[in-house]
């Protein structure tokens, strides 16, 4: 059993998907029961890892297993565990958990829905841990299909349209990607070895694909490789201008899969970029960098801006994902320049830079967990997500207030809370290569406190509309989905280390495969 | 002199208010009295353990200075990777805690003014609507300001700052939650000090950024060491450590309320009156000098310069508008954007033992004030006008006695504690026009000394308005004097107003000739503005209006504050929410419209997928794979 514990983590969401299949239909307790039990369990597997197991301190893969599974095409099914696909596997199985506790006891078509959120828990398993391409890219279509069912099927008004926009979008990154796939596996081939679909295998090879001479429409093979990739996970991050989706399918899907939606998918594009779309055009990247840190600018400032203008709370808090991704890139490209002069300067920044875009992932995926959560619990009493509908809750909830709290100001970087670490890691990083770029990101910063801030005096503060005076304090349900990602908050905020520890080794490992374009 | 059994004690000081805000938050509403006692409790606790370990520094001596958990060598917390192995980057970060002679009557002071306050708020919110909520946001702004004076290195500083932001975001909005009364302007209000002292701290924080690449370390001293190692190097203060410094002080701007960031304050008057008490004298605003004070060492000559300047203008340009408001609590709220002009000041005038020697007694006698002004409310059934006050001598004369002492503590009559405090800063002022040259050495002291018999005028005038002559409402008629949980600490913080000076004791030293100017100049001050405001307030003898019409137009621009809001409105925050529209609708119709339209093109059953049905979706995948089939091929012929 020990060697195949990937696969039975892996395979263990899909398992649970069947037998809610066999469970009748009208045992709605028993589909929850086994949701919430799978996750929950995934959970302290994880944890249980952690505690013992996973050794944080080296920087490689662990638990790897692989067997063949297309000889033919030297696919296999090859899984390994590092820190940093341990910590977003905690994250997935966290926010998969609280969205099932998240969701109202009675639904419509609950095996159905608890099924296919048991397939998309295992598809982003899946990812996470895939280190043959070929698998990664299968894991990558299988955890789209539930999703668009999710916000197709128990969506809102406009569910169709906007679970038609979520698919057509990240179809066209899939293609994309699948194109890169292709290429890359046949550009390891071309040296007269075996072609091959290993992740690391690819990217150890990457480096001697810059020397190829020629290329299509002027740009060489890299660049291209890099094109493609970067243009599919960005899709899914999303980077402006490929965001257009995210507000629609946020607006549309119910609260728990707006949660996994904005806690977990964003993230795989982001980890598709970590371990994709740089490592395998390490010199594209490099000269790229300063487009990634605009476009993460861009983000930050642009998506900022955007939600200021809106009155819909959840479109508000779906801007302000993209806004707070931007973090991402703006890290990233951190990495790809280093500066020349002082010691301390080599590495120092660097490391700032991929911890804070790194940890950026967990800690946003945590504050807009909340931040869904906290729009669900508004609109389940109010049945409108219109700022200016609703006001003064705070008088009227007293622990929703507290928790609307930690909510708002985690997400806006609030020190001793999540946003802050790596908004700074990420600014002291990126400071030496992009110090006006940074300079923005500030501005961009003082936007979000402005849109943040003006929501909360919306929706908490200020004179309650007769109507808003009954609404009940927050259920046991509802604390239930929240107070884990309150403590969370905390946590990650006053000891950041708890999660940086265990993604530090792997960190300056992805460093290594990307060598840094050296300033003057 | 690291000492072992130094460090817990130190830690526990911040550590008590904030165990006591998160019992707070967990069981406050159950326990009896709304848990007032807690935090009341672990703020005297908290108190004590500042005073025995002032005591203890006080015997080492004016130069007391020692890292209790240093962040050298192996010491200290290892905030964002604790992994021994990682050496580099901000991720080695270590924190440490931090004690000198400066720090300890500061900590003290504190701790105290924040004791007095809880005792105080236990009789002033008396059967408030969230009596618990407000105490717990009490305790972890007593625990923010603690923490951030015990931290060694300024990232904490910022950290802990911010936290204070929230706090006093949470304690200037508290009414506006209120479950009977709702108040929608404590909403706004705290929404504007949050967001205005938030440029300051995102300066602040890019400030940080650019010291940390320079130098590595954000710990004050190894910046101490650092920073002349690399001037020495540079021969000359370099570009990026310039901006650094004046972002830094950025930051203190917000915080400290200087102009043309001190918008945030007065409006923070909506707050409950011993929430301003705690704003103004302990925490928040101290916070900002702080930072400057312990920063001067990255403080370019260029930066210091800014900083005299601007705190001087900010002393004088106040103090002038404080003069002209007839709300007890406005008053007080621009005495001390004035005062906190005189600190900032300081600092660049080369004398940040000085400025924090002005935050020490400014601490005591401006808590007294606030607690003395919420006293008159309380016992006037909230009404603060000046106009509707008077002959409140008689009926509250504990209040009275504590306020006068306050009163001219800050006014600066001698041997109280804000004549020694302010004399230090005029004296270096002084010192720095014999110095240097020109109008940058000139100004500072041009500006202090015109506010310094302002400062007495609009004092003496709140003060005389309010307790001397005759009631001029019902209100002020039925005052009666306050029960003594309140009484107490005003007896307390006017003997702190008098004898305060006494407890500092790194005693900044200016030359003789400076001190001089400065001790003549002050008691020149006094003397003005005291005997105009006797003439005006308490004899009768000249009318204050027809003064303030013979200076028409300019008291006119200072009773309705220069301008400053409206201009700010004006060129931020419309700029800001217009360009928000434009954005967002950009985001519509061209981006997304982008999408649609290519969208539509490729599709032109765009219609049919509307409707979600299996059969449609399947045939759309088929044509997604179709069209990545060609593309593969493409590629693949391309490579091979």
């Amino acid at each position: 059993m020990g060697d195949h514990l990937l696969t039975l983590f892996v395979a263990l969401p899909f398992a649970a998907a069947a037998l809610i299949a066999l469970i009748p239909r009208a045992s709605q307790t028993a589909h929850r029961f086994v949701a919430g039990t799978t996750t929950a369990a995934a959970f302290a597997f994880l944890i249980g890892l952690v505690l013992g197991g996973f050794d944080a301190s080296r920087g490689g893969l662990q638990f790897v297993e692989s067997v063949p599974w297309i000889p033919a095409f030297q696919v296999n099914w090859a899984l390994g565990m590092d820190g940093l696909a341990l910590v977003l596997l905690l994250l997935s199985a966290l926010i998969h958990f609280l969205a099932v506790v998240a969701t109202k006891p009675k639904i419509d078509g609950s095996k159905g829905y608890y099924a296919l959120l048991l397939l998309l828990f295992g598809g982003v398993n899946g990812v996470f841990l895939a280190t043959d391409l070929f698998l990664f890219y299968v894991f990558w279509e299988l955890m789209l299909i539930p999703m668009y069912f999710l916000i197709g099927i128990w969506g809102g008004e406009e569910r169709k349209r906007a679970a038609s926009k979520f698919i057509l979008y990240t179809l066209f990154g899939s293609v994309l990607m699948l194109v890169g796939v292709v290429a890359v596996y046949l550009r390891s081939g071309a040296d007269g070895v075996l072609p091959t679909f290993d992740i690391f295998a690819l990217q150890a090879q990457a480096a001697s694909w810059a020397a190829d001479a020629g290329g299509l429409f002027g740009l060489d093979f890299t660049t291209w490789i890099f094109a493609l990739f970067f243009i599919a996970f960005a899709v899914k991050i999303p980077v402006v201008p490929f965001h257009t989706w995210l507000p629609d399918a946020h607006v549309q899907a119910p609260t728990p899969v707006s949660v996994i939606l904005a806690g977990v998918l964003l993230k795989l594009g982001a980890y598709g970029m970590l371990r994709i779309a740089f490592p395998f055009a390490p010199d594209a990247f490099a000269e790229l960098a300063w487009l990634i840190a605009t476009l993460g600018v861009i983000n930050i400032v642009y998506g900022a801006w955007v939600a200021l203008a809106q009155t819909d709370f959840k479109r508000l808090v779906a801007y302000s994902s993209v806004s707070h991704m931007g973090f991402f890139l703006l890290g990233m490209a951190g990495v790809a320049v280093a500066a020349e002069g002082a010691a301390h300067f080599e590495a120092g920044p660097r490391f700032n830079s991929i911890a804070g875009a790194s940890l950026q992932l967990i800690t946003h995926g945590v504050s807009a967990a909340l931040m869904f959560l906290l729009v669900g619990v508004v609109y389940d009493r109010a049945k409108s997500r219109d700022l200016n509908r609703f006001g003064g809750l705070g008088r009227i909830m007293p622990k929703f207030f507290v928790v609307a709290t930690v909510g708002f100001f985690s997400s806006l970087g609030l020190p001793l809370l999540a946003g802050f670490v790596p908004e700074a890691l990420t600014l002291f990083g990126a400071w030496p290569s992009w110090p006006l770029h940074v300079a923005v990101t500030a501005f961009g910063l003082m936007l979000t406190a402005v849109y943040l801030l003006q929501a909360y005096r919306s929706v908490l503060l200020g004179p309650t509309p007769a109507d808003c005076e009954s609404y009940p304090d927050l259920n046991g349900r509802e604390m239930g989905a929240m107070l884990p990602l309150v403590i969370a908050s905390v946590a990650l905020g006053v000891a950041p280390f708890l999660v940086l520890d265990l993604m530090a080794a792997t960190l300056e490992t992805i460093l290594g495969a990307l060598p840094p374009e050296v300033m003057p | 002199m690291p000492s072992a059994d130094f460090f817990p004690l130190l830690l526990a000081v911040p550590l008590l208010p904030l165990g006591a805000w998160l019992l707070q938050v967990l069981v406050g509403e159950k326990l009896p009295r709304g848990g007032d006692w807690l935090p009341t409790g672990a703020m005297l606790g908290a108190f004590g353990i500042a005073i025995a370990l002032y005591l203890r520094a006080q015997g080492l001596g004016e130069e007391a200075e020692y890292f209790v958990w240093s962040s050298e060598g192996e010491q200290g917390w290892k905030w964002f990777v604790s992994s021994e192995a990682l050496t580099s980057g901000l991720a080695a970060f270590r924190a440490g805690l931090w004690y000198d002679g400066l720090t300890a009557p500061l900590l003290a002071m504190v701790a105290g003014v924040s004791f007095l306050v809880h005792l105080f708020s236990t009789g002033y919110m008396r059967g408030n609507s969230r009596y618990t909520a407000y105490f717990a946001g009490l305790a972890l702004f007593s625990f923010a300001m603690l923490a951030m004076l015990v931290s060694d290195n300024l990232l904490f500083v910022f950290m802990f700052w911010e936290v204070m932001g929230l706090c006093s975001f949470l304690l200037i909005g508290h009414d506006s939650l209120d479950r009977d009364k709702p108040r929608t302007r404590a909403a706004a209000a705290s929404v504007k000090a949050f967001l205005t002292t938030r440029v300051g701290d995102v300066a602040l924080l890019v400030g940080l950024a650019i010291l940390w690449n320079g130098f590595g370390t954000l710990q004050f001293h190894e910046l101490a060491v650092a920073v002349p190692d690399m001037i020495e190097r540079h021969e000359g203060w370099p570009n990026w450590l310039e901006t650094a410094g004046l972002l830094i002080f950025l930051g203190a701007v917000g915080k400290s309320a200087q102009f043309p960031l001190h918008v945030w304050l007065p409006d923070a008057m909506e707050g409950p009156t011993p929430v301003s008490a705690m704003i103004h004298a302990a925490t928040m605003v101290a916070a900002g000098v702080y930072l400057v004070a312990r920063s001067f060492p990255v403080l370019a000559p260029g930066v210091l310069a800014v900083i005299a300047v601007l705190g001087a203008f900010t002393a004088f340009f106040a103090a002038t508008i404080a003069l002209t408001q007839d709300d007890l609590k406005k008053v007080l709220a621009y005495s001390t954007i004035s005062q906190l002009g005189y600190m900032i000041s300081a600092v660049g005038v080369g004398s940040p033992d000085g400025a924090l020697f002005h935050v020490f007694t400014h601490g005591l006698f401006k808590a007294g004030l606030f607690l003395g002004a919420g006293a008159v409310i309380y016992a006037c059934h909230h009404e603060q006008d000046l106009r509707k006050l008077g002959g409140l001598r008689k009926r509250m004369p504990v209040t009275y006695a504590s306020m006068l002492l306050c009163t001219a503590a800050i006014a600066g009559v001698p041997f109280l504690s804000g004549f020694y405090s302010k004399d230090a800063i005029l004296a270096f002022a002084a010192e720095g026009w014999e110095a240097g040259a020109g109008m940058a050495a000139m100004l500072p002291l041009v500006l202090l000394g015109l506010a310094a018999p302002l400062t007495a005028l609009y004092m003496f005038r709140m003060f005389l308005l309010a307790f001397s002559g005759e009631p001029r409402s019902e209100h002020a008629r039925e005052a009666k004097e306050v029960p003594l949980p309140m009484s107490l600490p005003l007896v307390l913080l006017g003997l702190g107003a008098v004898f305060g000076a006494m407890l500092w004791f790194a005693k900044p030293s200016p030359s003789d000739a400076a001190h001089e100017i400065a001790t003549i100049l002050a008691s020149v001050s006094l003397v003005l503005g005291l005997v105009a405001a006797l003439l005006f307030f308490q004899f009768r003898k000249l009318d204050a209006s027809k003064a303030a019409a013979a200076l028409g137009p300019w008291s006119r621009a200072a009773r309705d504050l220069y301008g400053v809001d409206g201009f700010f409105h004006a060129i931020a925050v419309l700029p800001v929410r217009v360009l928000g529209r434009v954005a967002s609708s950009f985001d519509r119709v061209i981006v997304d419209g982008a999408v649609h339209g290519l969208g539509g093109l490729a599709l032109r059953c765009g219609e049919r997928l509307r409707q979600l049905q299996s059969g449609r979706i399947q045939r759309y995948l088929y044509l997604t794979y179709a069209g990545l089939l060609a593309l593969t091929l493409f590629a693949l012929w391309r490579v091979s």
